[in-house]
């Protein structure tokens, strides 16, 4: 360690090259007036001062090198390690454990990771459990192998103070995430990482590796399904063939070893879109050692008239629609949101998507996610009509759907804003990952809130009860209230009387029209008194409840929300908690809503508008309010109405390769009723439908789709109309993964008219490729997909000792294999790693001792005391007092000694004159000590003694004689007494000199 | 003294000040008792514990079973108490294998067959050394053996019926060997008395705030009054009090409100009372992070602990045992660990 390595910032040090001399110059003249020794310890006060000052900006820190050492084994639980080999990894490690160097105090710890990781323990200075103790308790997702996460969180783990190493047990089949990358930020870290390689080799294992079809296909032409099956060795299978789930072929086969390839013609004659599965099944009595990797799907589609999917909350109230766009020759496929498909290649059969009156909670997020990447990125079409679930009333704000509409669900124009306000109740602390889900769902509910909104959460906390954790405000503070969930942990909850009441009153002070309440609950607390319940309901405030995870009965929570006119919602898992949190939330967006009679203006007409006579629109009884995005055209608005501009009516845009068109009404339900009858209705809603429909690409490319590794590849065999090759095009292709993230592809040219685009390949699902292309300066699209039928962890079935070897090396960690054979577990724990350092920071201290070290300077500098005299003194009181005490004493001795001699006389008839003058002398020697409080004492005595005096019989002239001469004893005191008075006057003559 | 002098001691006094008083909690209440030690600290590791809720202690053996979130009962031996023999195999043993804190060592421990939707928020040792376990969420109350594990017994069945089981919150026997069952949950909150051999006599009480009504019963325990009654207490926990009921239910007094001055509660969880007729009452309560005294009438003898995660504080307590050597065992749920505590030799 160098001196630079104790300092955050030596380059501070400097200063004390220009302060120490700049201090001992200037002292020169400010402590010139100064004795030697102030002098002197002011100046080293002072140089200690500054230098504490400097160390402190330098930040000072103390270091120290710490041998323990921390070993973290990392399990790998992916669906590739066989079950047998995860308790082969528990004993190893538990048993391993057991050697750790405990006079060192090493300690041991285990992360279990699959495509997540999760701290199974924490590494502390113990052994582990014994294996048949041992079971793991997190949670991980087992479908892929995410290396890079699992060691990110194990060296996130390690605790300070330690060196530290990780042990991999691993088949090194990582198929997310860069495990070198982390491999060298590990290195950065000074952590090593050992390896112990988990091998499996699988007798019997049949794979299903491809199932091809061509994209499309026409009517009546034969095309081949192509179907290529893996074996590692000889066996019999039977191969099962499906189209659109029922059975198209079934064959018994033999598998050679190896790969072995199968061919089935098919013709089909309508135009639709067909999928395609295949199965491979062992034959009786054959092995199959994974069953996962066993069947893959392919799909076709025959392409037609324009396709649309229209779906809606309710198909009957949508007839007039459905039958217009009918008899206007559009093909039409209704669904409700329930069967609303999420896989993205079902939707390569329509040119364009209608949404009548869905809510954003009827699907999924992911689904919102797909739709807008289907418009961008494929160039399907999309409308939205109006209704009481619709826009900003159904849910839409804050999300991918409103992202691809021409209109805002955030409404800004009106004079007096539509709002809301939800209070959220949270006890979510005993539900499992209840924190995670506490912050996911009430991000959820916030985001689809407008800024005019108002929403507010309470829950119980440890420390102060029941709380706020942001108390009723407006929604325009939405970055302020996501802060806040950052560290949101909510407490146990005995009883929903507090936080309700807390609910209550935050809403009541609200000025919002429409007013909620979510309660989510384990239903544990006891619901809250009528009273409450009645005030609530009173002041029309509505309560939904969510249970989840209840200990004895859903009941109450039920029963709360019947009172409080909600919903009710009984749930055994998460998965549709951000839904439901979206619906009840978008509660409170019902103010969006207008129902007036409103008479549609024109604002600009349209292509998808000609030939409609626009000053015969009928009106029409209601629309849901929206706000005018300022790239989209915008043909129809509302009237003004109140002072309030127009809203949106009939709005359209492009937006990427698809286009958008949003009415703010509905067509034909409530609010339109009167458009039914009105000439134009067909003629209306046809036009606006093929308008927003994608245009196919009519070229007659050949497609055909691969996939090799980890790469999907599209080829494109591009001819004219004359079959001559189409060289030198450019394609702009992109592609839509499983997760809905839209990527680009590289597209190159490999030959005559042909093209191969590429992309990876690591989930499982649909690739969705869509290849943007321009001939004769016309724009022209074309979609397809690969489709992956499995993980890659049902792929790989073989160690990896490539990349585990590379971690070793690359961490200067160890292969441990052999180690583990001969059961040498103590090279785990082998020196030769990097030395944990630890350190101190010592800047807050330094600050400390120079604050006061500053204040004793000054007290140096400018008190002037005599320490010497003040010693002197100092031992003088002391020496003093304990005299005085000793003469008291004394003194006090002598008195009493004397009183007693005096009373012993009189006792025995002593002349009286004897007895006056040492009375006399006892007040003498009394009034002239003034700290004696004899005095008072004495006084009595002496009038005591002369009535006693008075009244005694004279004494006999012998005891006058004897008192005529005063004893040797006598004569002694009076001298001794003279002495001490002598003395006591000079000490009060002193003291008053002092005092002067 | 000169000025000068005065303000520099001034200045001194003041640095000193704010510097002691930097670190010291705010002590809002009294801290009498100290801590002797802390058991556990968060984890799933043996010896850790995740959000702690019961205890209980065996004042002959020295052994204390604490349960937890995961689901698992953990043993404890005080190596400092006159019957632990630290030489014992069983000892020695569990030194090498398992952890030790403050003079607390693990022992052994075992899973609950059943823990996922919830685990037991009462733990008792009877007579015989064995520990009767309040399985509250799967509405059973269980026997174990603690040296082992070994389930014993095991009885009841959920449902709002008679004798059936909602939530058991606790379990409490007479001298009579008499049964008395906490049950909360759905629309129940009652007692059930049952006889020895688990035979149903009466339900005891219903939900509401009047007497014998109850809004979550969190505890029962036996208390003899300074005339040798034999009676209930019992912990309501939502209505914030305590009720002191005969052993055949009937009304006797309550005291408590809700509010953190003396003798009110906030959330009162737990009882443990001092041995002998007309024994002190400790009573945890779970809202005001505390431990409130009363004599054996319920008068409030004072309170201590306060809500934090340092030594001697304390969040969300669930459960308070008492040691016949005065000393007592809180279960410091939320900061998943168990503190003992004893009064200090100068006064109580």
């Amino acid at each position: 360690m160098s001196l630079f390595d104790y300092f955050s910032r030596p380059w501070f040090l400097i200063l004390l090259l220009v302060c120490l001399p700049a201090i001992f110059y200037l002292s020169r003249n400010s402590l010139a007036g100064l004795g030697p020794v102030r002098r002197w310890t002011s100046l080293v006060l002072r140089t200690l001062v500054v230098t504490f000052l400097i160390l402190a900006l330098a930040q000072f820190r103390w270091l120290w090198d710490n041998e323990k050492l921390a070993v973290i084994f990392l399990v790998d639980r992916s669906a590739s390690i066989p079950a047998q080999h995860e308790q082969a990894a528990v004993e190893f490690i538990t048993e391993a454990s057991r050697e750790r160097n405990k006079d060192r105090g090493d300690a041991v710890g285990v992360v279990a990771f699959g495509s997540t990781a999760g701290i199974e323990l924490s590494p502390r200075p113990l052994n582990l459990p014994n294996s048949d103790k041992f079971n793991f308790q997190t949670s991980v997702e087992r479908d892929y192998t995410d290396l890079q996460s699992a060691m990110r969180l194990a060296m996130a783990a390690f605790p300070e103070g330690y060196s530290k190493r990780i042990v991999l047990i691993s088949d090194g089949n990582a198929n997310r995430g860069d495990a070198l990358e982390e491999a060298r930020a590990a290195l950065a870290e000074d952590v090593q990482i050992d390896t112990v390689a988990l091998r499996y080799d699988y007798d019997s294992e049949i794979l299903l590796d491809k199932l091809v079809v061509p994209p499309e296909v026409n009517i009546g032409e034969p095309f081949e399904i192509r179907v290529v099956v893996e074996s590692s060795d000889e066996t019999k299978a039977k191969l099962r063939l499906f189209q659109n789930q029922e059975v198209l072929h079934v064959e018994d086969v033999e598998l050679q070893k190896g790969r072995n390839f199968f061919r089935v013609t098919q013709i089909l004659d309508k135009s639709d879109m067909y999928y395609f599965r295949a199965v491979i099944e062992p034959a009786e009595g054959a092995a199959d050692a994974v069953i996962q990797n066993n069947s893959a799907m392919a799909f076709t589609y025959i392409s037609g008239q324009p396709r649309v999917l229209l779906c809606t909350d309710d198909p009957n109230l949508d007839d007039d629609l459905i039958l217009a766009l009918r008899d206007e020759k559009i093909w039409l496929e209704v669904v409700q949101p329930s069967a609303l498909p999420i896989d993205p290649a079902e939707y390569l059969q329509y040119d364009a998507v209608l949404f009548s009156n869905v809510a954003a909670h009827d699907i999924s997020e992911s689904q919102m996610q797909m739709m807008e990447n289907l418009v961008k990125g494929a160039g399907i079409g999309f409308a939205m009509l109006g209704g009481d679930e619709s826009f900003g009333a159904g849910g839409y704000l804050g999300s991918p759907i409103e992202k691809l509409l021409p209109v805002n669900m955030d409404v800004q124009q009106k004079k007096k804003l539509p709002n809301g306000a939800l209070a959220i109740v949270m006890h979510s602390c005993e539900i499992n990952n209840g924190n995670f889900w506490a912050k996911a769902t009430i991000k959820q509910a916030i985001e689809i809130l407008s800024p005019q909104d108002y929403a507010g959460v309470v829950y119980a906390d440890y420390q102060g009860g029941d709380k706020w954790l942001f108390p009723m405000m407006l929604c325009n503070r939405k970055q302020f209230m996501l802060n806040r969930l950052s560290n949101f942990a909510p407490g146990d909850m005995q009883s929903f009387q507090g936080v309700m009441t807390k609910a209550y009153k935050g809403l009541a002070e609200t000025n919002a029209a429409i007013k909620h309440v979510i309660v989510f609950s384990d239903g544990d607390p006891m619901l809250p008194s009528n009273a409450l319940i009645n005030k609530i309901l009173a002041d029309k405030i509505t309560i939904s409840t969510i249970c989840m995870g209840w200990h004895s009965t859903p009941a109450p929570m039920k029963k709360l929300a019947e009172l409080g006119s909600g919903n009710f919602y009984q749930l055994s898992g998460p998965d549709s908690l951000p839904e439901i949190f979206i619906r009840e939330a978008s509660t409170v967006r019902k103010a969006l809503i207008e129902e007036r009679t409103v008479h549609p203006m024109v604002r600009r007409g349209g292509s998808f508008l000609t030939g409609i006579n626009l000053e015969a629109l009928p009106t029409l009884e209601g629309y849901v309010i929206t706000s005018e995005k300022e790239k989209a055209d915008h043909f129809l608005t509302t009237d003004s109405h109140e002072g309030n501009p127009p809203d949106p009516l009939l709005s359209s845009w492009h937006y990427g390769l698809g286009k958008s068109v949003a009415f703010t009404s509905d067509a034909g339900r409530r609010w339109t009723a009167g458009w039914t009858s009105w000439q134009q209705y067909r003629q209306f809603w046809s036009q606006i439908v093929r308008w927003v429909s994608r245009t196919r690409s009519d070229d007659r490319f050949r497609i055909s789709r691969t996939r090799e590794g980890d790469t999907g590849i599209v080829y494109i065999d591009a001819v004219d109309a004359e079959s001559n090759f189409l060289n030198g095009l450019n394609f702009d292709a992109t592609v839509i993964t499983p997760d809905q993230k839209t990527k680009g592809a590289t597209v190159r040219q490999v030959g005559p008219g042909r093209y191969r685009a590429e992309f990876p390949v690591n989930d499982k699902g649909v690739y969705l490729t869509t290849l943007k292309y321009s001939i004769n300066g016309q724009d022209k699209v074309y979609t397809t997909g690969v489709t992956i039928p499995y993980s890659p962890e049902y792929r790989k079935l073989s160690t990896n000792d490539n990349l585990l070897q590379r971690l070793a090396d690359t961490t200067g960690g160890k292969i441990l294999d052999e180690d583990i054979e001969t059961g040498k577990y103590e090279s785990i724990y082998r020196s030769g790693f990097n030395v944990a350092r630890d350190s101190k920071d010592l800047w807050r201290h330094l600050l400390f001792w120079a604050a006061i070290l500053f204040f004793i300077d000054v007290f140096i500098r400018r008190v002037i005391v005599d320490y010497v005299d003040l010693a002197q003194t100092g031992y003088s009181k002391v020496t003093g007092f304990i005299s005085r005490k000793k003469a008291q004493r004394t003194e006090t001795d002598d008195r009493l000694k004397t009183l007693l001699q005096r009373k012993a006389g009189l006792k025995h008839n002593v002349d009286p004159e004897d007895s006056a003058p040492a009375t006399q002398k006892f007040y003498q020697s009394s009034s002239s000590d003034e700290d004696d409080a004899g005095v008072t004492m004495d006084t009595k005595f002496d009038a005591s003694v002369e009535q006693d005096a008075s009244s005694r019989p004279a004494p006999s002239p012998s005891a006058q004689k004897k008192k005529a001469e005063p004893t040797p004893e006598a004569k002694e005191e009076d001298g001794f007494t003279s002495r001490l008075l002598a003395a006591k006057k000079r000490a009060l003559k002193d003291k008053k000199n002092d005092e002067q | 003294m000169n000025p000068t002098t005065i303000r520099f001691l001034l200045v001194l006094g003041s640095i000193s000040l704010f510097s002691s008083s930097c670190d010291s909690p705010t002590n809002k209440s009294q801290a009498l008792p100290n801590i002797e030690a802390i058991i556990g600290d968060r984890g799933r590791g043996e010896g850790q514990f995740t959000l702690p809720r019961a205890l209980a202690y065996n004042s002959e053996t020295g052994h204390l079973c604490i349960v937890d979130r995961s689901g698992r009962i953990q043993r404890f031996l005080d190596l400092n108490h006159p019957a632990a023999d630290v030489n014992s195999e069983i000892v020695q043993k569990a030194k090498k294998d398992f952890p030790e804190y403050e003079g607390w060592q693990l022992i052994n421990y075992w899973t609950l067959p059943e823990f996922e939707i919830g685990y037991p928020t009462r733990l008792h040792i009877n007579e015989k050394g064995e520990l009767l376990v309040s399985d509250t969420h799967y509405h059973r109350v269980r026997r174990y053996d603690p040296t082992t594990g070994t389930l014993l017994e095991s009885w009841g069945e959920t449902g709002e019926g008679e004798g059936q089981f909602s939530q058991v919150r606790d379990v409490m026997w007479d001298s009579a060997g008499n049964y008395y069952v906490g049950d909360y949950g759905g629309v129940s909150d009652r007692i059930l008395k049952f006889s020895p051999d688990k035979k149903l006599i009466k339900t005891i009480g219903k939900r509401g705030s009047g007497p014998v009504e109850f809004q979550r019963i969190q505890a029962i325990e036996i208390h003899y009054t300074a005339k040798g009654e034999e009676t209930l207490l019992v912990v309501d926990s939502c209505n914030h009090r305590i009720q002191r009921l005969t052993l055949e239910g009937e009304f006797i007094e309550e005291w408590g409100s809700e509010g953190d001055a003396l003798g009110q509660f906030r959330y009162p969880f737990a009882l443990a009372i001092e041995p002998g007729h007309g024994g002190d009452i400790y009573v945890v309560e779970w809202g005001n992070n505390r431990v409130q005294r009363f004599t054996g009438q319920g008068k409030s003898l004072g309170v201590f602990g306060e809500p934090g995660r340092k030594p001697g504080q304390l969040a969300t307590p669930w459960d308070i045992e008492l040691a016949s050597d005065g000393r007592f065992f809180l279960a410091d749920c939320n900061n998943h660990r168990v503190q003992v505590f004893r009064w200090p030799k100068t006064g109580t």
